[in-house]
């Protein structure tokens, strides 16, 4: 968030910066696709058997669509905003998939791909 | 790739669907939220598809900034922002209170000009750019929309590369609002030549002042005189020994002493004027002390109507010497 808003970097730099998910929908938007549009491209493969975001909820998914929908709209006020929110819902998914794995006793596998969202978008 | 593919991988899908193709002598695209698309062309002017709607002038604004109209918030506050390749684009709508901290909300309408490298545009007029064998300071004078800041952009490049037998020199270009070398993230997207370096986006007499100090260049070129301070700035490089080539909005040298005043008019060696259509130069003078129009002096040549584009027919080779420049000597009477 420092790095994307502090330096004043393009979205498809500070994507792609972070990785995985983020450089996945990045790839889409040269193109020139919005990040909103970008995401739901790039959704399908990630969602696929054994793909990035494989284990993740329909939860997570939508906490997901509304961070790319939101990304790149208005100034920088409001691209804080957008950050802001979704770092606190991807806290509060990974707070909720660890209360579950705690709750069944056995690993719930979108803790880790949640905790590694929540840990790529402190990049950007 | 050229300006038209470059500049048209930029845009909407939604938007080239409603233009169709763009035309390769397009200058300008005009997007107006509940009005038709305006595409401005060196033939003539012509509305395309139907009236755009409230997103499309916001969506052409934020694909054309690569998503990142955020990363544009302070370009914006001058109310343009240059995208790759050089093209400038205006975006006008509402922009909320707050004195200097004011941010675009709402876009209404949104212009992209589309900036070409024509190389070869200056050469009607390097010859005159010399003074046995030295680059002089020039102003070039036109009204706005014929071709100030291509001229000025190929005169850069060619200093630079060097012309006409001459080896090239250091170019440093002032390019505030960031036309003359369309810089994306301080590199150059067009070509401003091999020894020439951008400071791009800063205000004139910084950036030329910070050019003068860091980067030791023969020539500056600049763009837009008449601001506050750049007097200082043009006289405090000439002090350094650096000749400066810039432009003026004018229509002639008489309005040009005008809106720049004798002081700084008068630092010029010579005047570049362009007019009547878009590239035509359309005389060059020795300065105020030719007392404007005059073709007399100091190794002027009066080249009315000269287009630019055209080859230098001049054959100016001549031999290399030992001046700092390398360039070519040359007599002032070699050029009438």
């Amino acid at each position: 968030m420092i790095e994307m808003l502090e330096k004043r970097m393009p979205l498809m730099d500070a994507l792609s910066v972070c990785g995985g998910a983020f450089l996945m929908v990045a790839r889409e938007m040269e193109g020139g696709a919005p990040p909103g549009e970008a995401f739901e491209k790039a959704k399908e493969s990630m969602r696929a058997r054994g793909g990035i975001l494989d284990s993740l909820e329909e939860g997570d998914m939508a906490a997901l669509k509304r961070l790319f929908g939101g990304l790149g709209e208005g100034g920088l006020q409001a691209q804080r905003l957008v950050l802001n929110e979704a770092a606190e819902e991807l806290e509060r998914l990974t707070g909720q998939a660890r209360a579950k794995r705690e709750e069944h006793g056995r690993l719930y596998t979108s803790l880790g791909a949640l905790t590694g969202l929540a840990a790529a978008m402190l990049l950007l | 790739m050229d300006e038209m593919t470059g500049f048209a991988a930029l845009l909407p899908g939604k938007l080239l669907a409603e233009t169709g193709p763009l035309p390769a002598d397009l200058t300008e695209l005009r997007v107006r939220a509940g009005r038709r698309i305006q595409l401005v062309r060196l033939s003539g002017e012509e509305f395309r598809g139907k009236a755009a709607d409230a997103a499309l002038a916001e969506e052409t604004a934020q694909a054309l900034a690569g998503h990142s109209l955020y990363a544009r918030e302070e370009e914006l506050k001058e109310g343009y922002f240059t995208v790759r390749g050089g093209c400038r684009v205006g975006v006008c709508g509402r922009f909320s209170a707050g004195g200097q901290a004011r941010m675009l909300t709402h876009v209404g309408s949104v212009c992209v000009r589309i900036a070409r490298e024509a190389r070869g545009a200056a050469d009607g007029v390097m010859r005159e750019l010399f003074d046995r064998g030295r680059p002089v300071s020039a102003l070039v004078v036109s009204p706005p929309g014929l071709g100030k800041t291509t001229l000025l952009r190929d005169i850069a490049r060619q200093l630079s590369e060097g012309t006409g037998g001459r080896r090239g020199v250091k170019v440093g270009v002032a390019d505030e609002r960031g036309e003359l070398a369309g810089c994306v993230l301080g590199r150059p997207s067009l070509d401003v030549g091999p020894r020439t370096d951008v400071m791009d986006g800063c205000p004139k007499r910084i950036g030329m002042e910070l050019l003068v100090r860091g980067m030791s260049p023969d020539v500056i070129v600049t763009d837009e005189l008449g601001h506050e301070g750049d007097r200082e700035a043009v006289l405090d490089a000439m002090r350094s020994g650096v000749r400066v080539i810039a432009s003026v909005h004018a229509r002639d040298e008489e309005e040009a002493l005008r809106r720049l005043g004798a002081e700084l008019a008068g630092l010029f060696d010579r005047m570049i004027v362009l007019g009547d259509r878009i590239g035509q130069i359309k005389r060059v003078t020795g300065g105020i002390e030719d007392g404007y129009g005059g073709q007399s002096g100091r190794g002027v040549r009066h080249d009315g109507g000269e287009r630019m584009g055209r080859t230098d027919a001049g054959g100016n080779a001549g031999k290399a010497g030992a001046d700092p420049f390398g360039c070519a000597e040359r007599s002032p009477a070699a050029d009438d």
